[in-house]
């Protein structure tokens, strides 16, 4: 899927892939290219200010870590990202369910 | 070699320093794992710096997802210099008016409809600056929630302007009371805030292409 295709839809994508475990920046793009099985083409680019955005909504939290040698933002979900993940799921089954019935084949 | 698609963003975009060295820092440290997960892979340094250069994206495609951010933090500071004009006019109001040792009060009917006058326009202006800072935490503002933090700027160089007339009134009424710690203090406050809702419209103003 295209990168406008998505428009609307990443901070829902970003806090689904942080759901179950905390992750770099570059992490979360591998996430979405994984758990999409690399369907969706988001441009890496675009996922930063994402995270920014999250984290300045209070919706993901960061720390900084040090494990694999370097110091990397380590991103994670807060509560009210929980909260604003199963909204944006709710609105998504919503919006899916809705454009099927009209754009879906019907049998006739 | 791959030309550097953060050294292009670093150029061309603007806004307030830290939140665009935060961004960027990130985008550089993240491209920085991508050419090594690719080179991971067996891809050469130049196979692999190509490959995370092109998953980046293009910068036309990916500037104006970072120029957001960018826009939202510069309103969120305007709107916070606008929030704090409607105390500080009352603390001028208070501290400056009635307290001071130089006789200022009861001042002169002029001087009081002027400063009063004027401190209306930086209550409004706080009001405008409150709401246009619960907009810029809005996931996705839209509608009138985005005209009101795109308008943040504006209500603030209103506001303070307001301000500065209403704290211009007491040298007016007495040139001395201005040497009075607290008046300086105010007065100072006024020409920082003054200052910054200035640099914040210009900045607004550039970014806009005017």
């Amino acid at each position: 899927m295209r990168a406008d295709g998505l428009r609307g839809h990443l901070d829902g994508l970003v806090l689904a892939v942080l759901e179950h475990e905390p992750l770099h920046g570059y992490g979360v793009i591998q996430a979405l290219a994984t758990r999409s099985d690399g369907t969706l083409d988001v441009p890496a680019g675009t996922v930063y200010p994402a995270l920014y955005r999250l984290e300045s909504a209070g919706l993901v939290t960061s720390s900084w870590d040090a494990t694999s040698g370097r110091r990397r933002r380590l991103y994670r979900l807060t509560r009210t990202g929980r909260r604003s993940l199963a909204r944006e799921r709710s609105d998504w089954r919503e919006l899916a369910h809705a454009v099927d019935s009209v754009l879906g084949e019907r049998a006739t | 070699m791959t030309a550097d698609p953060v050294a292009s963003l670093a150029r061309s975009l603007r806004g307030p320093r830290r939140v665009k060295r935060r961004m960027l820092r990130e985008a550089s440290e993240g491209l920085t794992d991508a050419v090594e997960a690719h080179r991971a892979v067996g891809l050469d340094d130049d196979a692999a710096r190509a490959r995370a250069v092109a998953e980046f994206g293009p910068v036309p495609a990916v500037r104006p997802a970072f120029q957001d951010e960018l826009d939202r933090a510069l309103a969120r500071r305007a709107a916070t210099v606008g929030l704090c004009l409607f105390p500080l006019v009352t603390l001028f109001w208070n501290v400056a008016w009635e307290c001071s040792p130089y006789p200022t009060w009861p001042a002169p009917s002029a001087q009081f409809v002027v400063a009063f006058a004027a401190s209306l326009p930086a209550l409004a202006a706080s009001l405008a600056a409150a709401v246009a800072l619960a907009a810029t935490y809005r996931l996705r503002p839209r509608g009138t929630w985005q005209l009101l933090y795109r308008r943040a700027h504006t209500a603030t160089v209103l506001g303070t302007a307001a301000f500065c007339v209403a704290v211009s009134t007491l040298p007016a009424t007495n040139p001395k009371a201005l040497l009075w710690p607290p008046t300086t203090l105010t007065t100072l406050t006024a020409a920082v805030l003054a200052l910054l809702a200035v640099t914040a419209c210009r900045s607004s103003a550039r970014r806009a292409g005017c």
